[in-house]
């Protein structure tokens, strides 16, 4: 197949702007790179480039006709990312090694010929390179020293700042309380009755009182709540807002605290938590035990990826990623089942389990932990520790799946002394398979299988 | 424990219809305030307490096991892939099963579980009634009217179509005097079983059903009977659909018959038509017009009602008559027709049209697929490489770009259907030589053809 030459003044008139060559090089570091292959035969070239979030950016180009695709919300195209692989490629082709296109990079093929077009990304080796320099993209910045009344000025801003948000924070928990108490007075049954409405409003001032995480988590309270049947309701209902009482109470305790500041306001970016040296670091091989993603009120499209420890240390980790629903599907960065070793670094908490990737590698297929004999044990001590979270990866002994009559389904254990109940009922196969031990999440009333070890080999139930 | 949850319980309905609960609740929460109280009802509630199951909640059998293993796990991924696309239709992976049935393999549970009186292997029939939730067999005595309960449902119809072949006349005695008891589903699946090697003996109990209450079982019964050459069509019905045509002769010297469908008048004109076709019999009609069942299906113009008239012929002639429209169909590119026709023969007969089909096949090799649906993975890589490199080529005309990748990709998938395993292994690496990237979601068949064979690890 004929190549069109990828050279830098190639690159440069691609490139939407100078900005975007700038952020770029930025991008230019082996260490951002945990991926990056290429294929001969084929003339792509592919890579995953760890972004702010949990899950890497996967970012493909073909040498033939200098198509592309990353799969970051940028609107520019090509965005940073692809071009960054390309100047990494025409700089040293060597640092990437041969390999086979995995799925994500042959599917985009398949979309693009079956349209007839390069999609996302059509060649346009013709662009300008007016206004735009990559010597200028890669120049260093000269130092300007600073002013110390500036450096003054600064710091105090940010320290009036700082007083502003925590006074913010204090008087979003003091609305949200007097919110609950009102309800209370008036009764949950018109609450129950008007919950989206009133959820939204009280998200709203939680949103002015800068406690954007305590919003969303309220923005999500009502369709978690109608998703059940009406006699179960009132007590979900009672339970989220106990919870969010807990939750007001551990702030006003300690609002420094990072599991509970992440809970309420913000959550750290990927550099503070790589950066920190006290993070609890396993290096270990883990598995892809199971996938959520859900579109939120907000916009947001949650994307919660579980690992599952296979050796020692905290038998479970999430990596959370959000990103605007406007950008449409995103594939999982991840497959279901898939193992590889690597080292997580967890978010500070009493009970870790939110985590980023530092850094990971294949491995060999591990077979899964011994399951516990009381999987309720493990969603207890994280209640005990974290008693304003609403859920806990737990791990099941041997078990099946039954169903009522009603069409509901039970997970029983195969000891015959706990039988839990699911949120929705499974792919009707597992009702006739043996699940020797299964991956979940337990949120105090329901079960939410994930994967399961069964007599006829792994399952998985992304949902 | 009872006490405590009776004052939970009233502490949630003071909350539910309105007012304070503070100093309410069980004894050592009394101090608390109301927010207090609160969080520690829902703590209570979600560790104290769990939902039960009204009535205990059933436990299915086992799903059993098959005579075949499962494939294989990297075999898996190609499956569903396939499975979950939606440009592979439902009657090619219905003969993707069969391929996979015929290499030696089932799908796994995980990936496709049969729905009930799907037409699948016979391998499936024990998951066909584990579906159902039937109950074991009961019996190792001969399938009778008297034991007709007492064999599951999948197995009870296995054995039937068995006896159609080795013992048509007891067959025939279950089938009248089941009939009489089952709903018009299991009828009708009931008389299905006397489609193939129908005979004359098949008469009388086809007429005694020809009028069943169900319009289904009716329908079949009279179809079959017109098969038979044993049908009273409708007189009224069959002049009106006559009045319709244009019959006539053409020529000077030799006066060919001739045989046309003229433009309608209107929409409601050309649905009364399409309606009196449809149930009208090939002989019924040859009766009427004068020309030979052959005939017709010869003169017939098949771009007018072409769809309706195969299906005709299909549900009421005999078979030599249904070869010959096949043939036509074939020759002339008709390919929307074929289906019908083709469901309607033999395997040997379908078979044995596979040759012309591929010499009359386009990109897509939909003609080809249809002749060899119940062999699939048989044709052999000298019989179909040239054809096969045409996939490969860019399209002719730029404009026709996406059209052309559409029929490509039809056409990789049927291509995967129909060839042996060695032929797909070494088309997968022509096509390769030609510009297709190994790994390109469009060779999903193929790979999977190649990958099923007896060293697959299960």
């Amino acid at each position: 197949m004929s190549r069109m030459t990828l050279s830098n003044d190639t690159i440069v008139a691609l490139a939407p702007d100078q900005a975007s060559l700038k952020a770029a090089t930025k991008l230019m570091k082996g260490s951002k790179w945990p991926l990056r292959q290429l294929d001969d035969p084929s003339n792509l070239v592919w890579g995953e480039c760890q972004g702010s979030g949990a899950n890497p950016y996967r970012v493909v180009f073909d040498r033939s006709d200098h198509g592309y695709k990353c799969t970051c919300p940028s609107r520019k195209f090509p965005c940073k990312h692809a071009l960054a692989l390309m100047m990494m490629y025409v700089e040293g082709p060597g640092e990437f090694s041969a390999g086979s296109p995995p799925d994500w990079v042959t599917d985009w093929l398949g979309r693009r010929r079956k349209t007839g077009t390069a999609q996302n990304g059509a060649a346009n080796s013709s662009g300008s390179k007016e206004g735009k320099s990559l010597a200028l993209a890669q120049a260093a910045e000269p130092e300007k020293p600073e002013d110390p009344k500036a450096i003054a000025r600064r710091e105090a801003a940010a320290k009036k700042r700082a007083e502003e948000t925590e006074a913010a924070l204090l008087g979003a928990m003091d609305d949200l309380e007097t919110w609950i108490e009102d309800q209370l007075r008036t009764g949950l049954g018109g609450l129950l009755g008007d919950l989206q409405n009133r959820c939204r409003a009280i998200a709203a001032r939680m949103v002015d009182g800068k406690a954007g995480a305590l919003a969303g988590r309220i923005d999500e309270l009502p369709s978690q709540i109608l998703a059940l049947p009406g006699e179960e309701r009132l007590d979900a209902l009672i339970g989220q807002l106990g919870k969010l009482v807990i939750l007001t109470r551990a702030f006003r305790a300690d609002p420094k605290a990072p599991d509970v500041r992440r809970a309420v306001a913000t959550s750290e970016n990927r550099e503070t938590i790589l950066d920190d040296k006290d993070a609890l670091q396993i290096k270990s091989t883990w598995e892809v035990a199971g996938e959520r993603i859900s579109t939120r009120r907000d916009g947001l499209v949650s994307q919660a990826t579980w690992l599952m420890n296979m050796g020692n240390g905290p038998r479970f980790a999430l990596l959370l990623d959000f990103f605007p629903a406007t950008i449409g599907k995103r594939s999982s960065a991840f497959a279901n089942g898939e193992q590889f070793q690597a080292e997580l670094v967890f978010y500070p908490a009493r009970t870790p389990l939110r985590a980023l990737i530092a850094g990971r590698t294949p491995s060999e297929t591990v077979v899964w932990p011994e399951p516990p004999s009381d999987p309720l044990a493990a969603a207890a001590a994280y209640e005990a520790e974290t008693p304003w979270e609403l859920s806990a990866p737990i791990m099941l002994p041997d078990g099946r799946i039954g169903l009522s009559q009603k069409g509901e389904a039970w997970w029983s254990a195969a000891s015959g002394d706990l039988r839990l109940p699911m949120d929705t009922p499974p792919p009707s196969a597992l009702l006739g398979m043996s699940l020797t031990s299964g991956a979940a999440l337990w949120d105090g009333a329901r079960l939410s299988l994930l994967s399961a070890q069964t007599d006829w080999g792994r399952v998985a139930l992304d949902g | 424990m009872d006490d405590v949850l009776a004052e939970v319980d009233a502490l949630k309905a003071r909350w539910m219809t309105g007012g304070s609960a503070a100093g309410q609740g069980p004894a050592n929460w009394r101090d608390l305030d109301e927010l207090s109280l609160l969080a520690m009802t829902g703590q209570y509630t979600r560790m104290a307490t769990r939902p039960q199951a009204n009535d205990g909640g059933t436990i299915r059998a086992p799903l059993p096991r098959l005579a075949l293993p499962p494939l294989a796990d990297e075999t898996r991924t190609l499956f569903r892939r396939l499975m979950e696309d939606k440009a592979v239709h439902s009657d090619s992976r219905n003969m993707m099963l069969r391929l996979v049935t015929q290499r030696g393999y089932t799908a796994h549970p995980g990936d496709w579980l049969p729905k009930a009186n799907d037409d699948v292997p016979d391998v499936y029939g024990p998951w066909l009634d584990w579906v159902v939730e039937a109950a074991p067999q009961q019996t190792d005595a001969a399938l009778t009217p008297e034991t007709w309960d007492l064999w599951t449902p999948y197995g009870r119809f296995h054995e039937l179509k068995r006896m159609t072949r080795d013992d048509r006349a007891t067959a025939r005695q279950i089938i009248e005097q089941v009939a009489t008891s089952v709903p018009a589903e299991q009828r009708l699946r009931l008389f299905q079983t006397l489609q193939h090697r129908l005979s004359v003996d098949d008469a009388d109990l086809l007429n005694a059903f020809s009028e069943d209450r169900s319009s289904k079982v009716a329908t079949l019964c009279k179809n079959l009977l017109a098969r038979l050459g044993k049908r009273q069509d409708d007189a009224a019905a069959t002049h009106e659909l006559v009045d319709f045509l244009e019959i006539g002769k053409s020529g000077l010297l030799r006066r060919q018959p001739k045989l046309g469908v003229p433009k309608m008048k209107s929409r409601a004109q050309e649905n009364r038509f399409r309606e009196l076709l449809a149930s009208a019999s090939l002989q019924g009609l040859s009766d009427a017009v004068g020309l030979g069942v052959e005939d017709i299906a010869k003169l017939w113009p098949l771009h007018r009602f072409g769809d309706t008239f195969a299906m005709m012929v299909a549900n009421s002639a005999q078979e030599p008559v249904v070869i010959s429209l096949t043939e036509r169909v074939i020759d002339e590119g008709a390919s929307h027709m074929i289906h019908p026709l083709v469901e309607r023969l033999s395997p040997e007969a379908r078979a044995a049209l596979a040759p012309k089909a591929m010499k009359r096949d386009n990109l897509t090799f939909s003609l080809t697929a249809e002749c060899l649906s119940d062999s699939p993975g048989s044709l052999p890589y000298e019989m179909i490489a040239r054809d096969a490199h045409e996939l490969a080529k860019p399209p002719k005309d730029d404009k026709q770009a996406h059209r052309h990748a559409s029929l490509v990709a039809e056409g990789l998938i049927n291509l995967g259907l129909i060839v042996d395993r060695p032929a797909a292994a070494r088309l997968l690496e022509d096509l390769t030589n030609k510009g297709f990237i190994a790994a390109d979601p469009s060779l999903t068949m193929l790979r999977l053809n190649a990958s099923l064979g007896p060293e697959t690890p299960a």
